[in-house]
């Protein structure tokens, strides 16, 4: 099979050179015509040419089209390849005759235009003949492997390979195809993907000792990332236990506060210490519940239910939740969302609890009286909540910046006595990522805005 | 009625004992599932409210146990949260389940639930035509009555009419405008919190935690449903 590749291949280029040396006699012919005979029949000449041109032609892009065989690359680049070159060569031939027309070496008045064409086609047949010589003979030994990485030829290639960008001649150089294989392993660590693996064996010296990096800084990145999801389920768990440690004692502060407050008491202090015992006791409560919940949340220990959703109504059943918290706060809710339903991919459920810790924020934290902005936008195939409140208490950016509001327990405020866990913001954020979306928070002026982002669902 | 409070903190069983009693309930106590097991055994026990972390036999195994002899209702009461933990307590046989820090009132308030559900099931409702049911909750539409766990509930007429909408259709998902068509007979324009408000309002009145509902379920982003 190769062999007969190898023939075919010698056969067609001696076509190729038949039929160039056919059209070089046909000017020849042509021009002797026109300066000896009076009746001047060039047709059958000009026949004569074409059809050379045309053989040669041919054979020239069935040539091609073995190369394309052997080198495994598109035939049309090819082609055009061939075509670019043949131009370049007849264009070269050009100059050389201006040049030596203004070296005064030859003087092309003297010539007639059938003359000059002789002198082209001949110089145009000589450099094509070196040219496809040399480049096959490059073509060989760089498909044999039999150059080296480094050398002109090679890098000539590289760079015309790579203005076409094609990968053809990559894979040609062993170096190369070491390199780009390295090149891929290391695309596939920085996307996170830790399954790769380098067979040391495939590679070569300086590459060799590049793959044994790469595997050793995989194989460290993926313990670190390893023992990082083992720390924080140990974590989860272990706050987990704890809390349940805690609820149970808690359980009992909480019945026997209880039970104290309906006993009939005089003492007006001892009903107020019981009753900043009950408050405390219920804010340790809602304090484990949501230190579970966080610890659940960040470790990936939680089970979503993804579906298609309508933003909007989700946003309508949150208002009904909240209305009344918002008015007892003298609070005015200001909407604005779309008419039309907006779909989004995401756990109805979770996504409610993010966008009810937001509420709660605002309804904790919002300065009595003021507005409370509440947008829901579509753009560039997103779609867009965002929640505005005024802070009752000014938020000290310099203390703290405030994208670590949504770090567990940082509150806006420097003293810890309102009630509340200031886990809320985290527990959104968290549940916002967990479920593809994205979460922000920021100040402008007076106005502490929070927002959600989600990709609207595929619409059909 | 006897009911079996079984904890392994005794000042937890105390402190039940007490509000039962309070509501006139008789009180049996155990301290792990063995105790509640031959507890179950020897007494005429009406309800049985267990904890799960136990010494010797966990909650689960003897709620188990009493369930291979026994129909009596079964309330789990537990600090674990895990909606896994509140499955498989329901699945080994447990009628509800709370979590633990509780509130003593909700707690008294599902005890009689169950009581009630568990001895109407002897006595069926008889079957008219303008009944409907899911679980215990019933409306009585000729009489615009609804009752949860033989409890009257008030609601008002728009409310009433949502949830008999709800009920008819028990286990569908409606939407708030879809709710907002079919009760107020016209089509919805730039819907509101009204429907929703209305849907809290009924949370609030039939179920005993209107924030974990039995009943009138939300399904976000999508709409509300009734089910069993």
């Amino acid at each position: 099979m190769k062999k007969n590749i190898k023939e075919s291949r010698l056969l067609l280029l001696i076509l190729h050179q038949a039929f160039t040396i056919a059209m070089a006699i046909s000017i020849y012919a042509y021009d002797y015509i026109i300066l000896h005979n009076q009746n001047r029949n060039e047709i059958g000449y000009l026949i004569v040419f074409l059809v050379s041109m045309l053989g040669a032609v041919i054979s020239l892009i069935m040539f091609c089209r073995m190369e394309n065989i052997i080198v495994k690359k598109k035939k049309e680049k090819r082609i055009i390849d061939r075509i670019y070159l043949e131009v370049l060569i007849l264009g070269c031939a050009f100059l050389l005759i201006l040049l030596a027309d203004q070296m005064k070496s030859i003087d092309i008045g003297k010539y007639s235009l059938a003359g000059l064409s002789i002198i082209v086609g001949t110089i145009v047949y000589l450099m094509d003949i070196i040219v496809v010589g040399t480049l096959s003979s490059i073509y060989y030994r760089i498909v044999k492997k039999h150059i080296a990485a480094d050398s002109l030829i090679y890098m000539g290639w590289r760079i015309l390979s790579n203005y076409e960008k094609g990968k053809g001649f990559q894979e040609i150089s062993k170096k190369a195809q070491e390199q780009a294989k390295i090149k891929e392993a290391l695309e596939m660590i920085a996307d996170g993907e830790l399954e790769v693996m380098l067979e040391i064996r495939n590679f070569h010296g300086q590459e060799r000792e590049m793959a044994a990096a790469i595997n050793r800084i995989k194989e460290g990145l993926k313990d670190a990332v390893e023992a990082r999801t083992r720390d924080e389920r140990m974590k989860a768990d272990l706050i987990t236990n704890v809390s349940h440690d805690i609820k149970t004692p808690l359980t009992s502060i909480v019945n026997y506060v209880d039970l104290l407050k309906r006993e009939e008491l005089d003492n007006v202090n001892a009903k107020n210490y019981i009753r900043i015992i009950d408050e405390k006791a219920q804010r340790l409560k809602h304090l484990t519940e949501d230190l579970v919940e966080i610890s659940k949340i960040s470790s990936g220990n939680i089970k979503l239910e993804k579906q298609t959703i309508d933003f909007l109504e989700l946003l309508y059943q949150t208002g009904g939740e909240f209305n009344e918290r918002f008015e007892q706060r003298n609070l005015t809710i200001v909407t604005k969302l779309p008419s039309a339903c907006v779909m989004i991919e995401a756990d109805g459920r979770q996504l409610y609890r993010a966008i009810e810790n937001l509420y709660t924020n605002a309804a904790k934290y919002a300065l009595e009286n003021t507005k409370v902005y509440v947008e829901l936008a579509v753009e560039k195939k997103n779609a867009i909540f965002s929640i505005k409140n005024i802070s009752k208490n000014h938020i000290d950016v310099s203390r703290t910046a405030y994208q670590d509001l949504t770090e567990r327990f940082v509150r806006g405020e420097a003293s810890r006595t309102t009630e509340g866990s200031g886990l809320g913001l985290s527990i959104a954020k968290s549940l916002t990522l967990l479920m593809g979306g994205r979460f922000s928070i920021r100040l402008e002026g007076e106005l502490f805005i929070a927002e959600i982002i989600f990709p609207l669902a595929n619409s059909r | 009625m006897k009911i079996l409070v079984c904890d392994d903190d005794k000042e937890i069983v105390d402190a039940i004992e007490i509000y039962l009693q309070q509501e006139g309930f008789e009180v049996e106590k155990a301290y792990d599932g063995e105790e509640a097991v031959e507890a179950i055994k020897r007494n005429d026990v009406d309800l049985m409210i267990i904890d799960v972390m136990m010494p010797k036999l966990d909650g689960v195994r003897a709620t188990l146990q009493i369930r291979k002899e026994s129909s009596i209702p079964i309330i789990i009461l537990s600090a674990k949260t895990e909606d896994a933990d509140k499955i498989l307590g329901l699945n080994v046989g447990a009628d509800d389940y709370m979590t633990k820090p509780f509130n003593p009132l909700e707690l008294v308030a599902r005890v009689k639930s169950q009581l009630r559900r568990y001895t109407q099931l002897s006595s069926q409702i008889k079957q008219d035509e303008n009944v409907y049911e899911a679980g215990g909750l019933v409306i009585y539409d000729d009489l615009k009555k609804v009752t949860v766990d033989g409890e009257e509930v008030k609601l008002t007429p728009i409310e009433y009419n949502i949830l008999l909408h709800l009920v008819k259709n028990k286990g569908k998902v409606y939407s708030i405008n879809q709710i907002y068509e079919s009760i107020w007979n016209e089509e919805a324009i730039g819907a509101d919190n009204t429907v929703a408000v209305h849907i809290r309002h009924i949370r609030e009145k039939i179920e005993i935690d209107p924030k974990e509902p039995r009943y009138l379920k939300v399904v976000w982003g999508v709409g509300y449903k009734i089910v069993d």
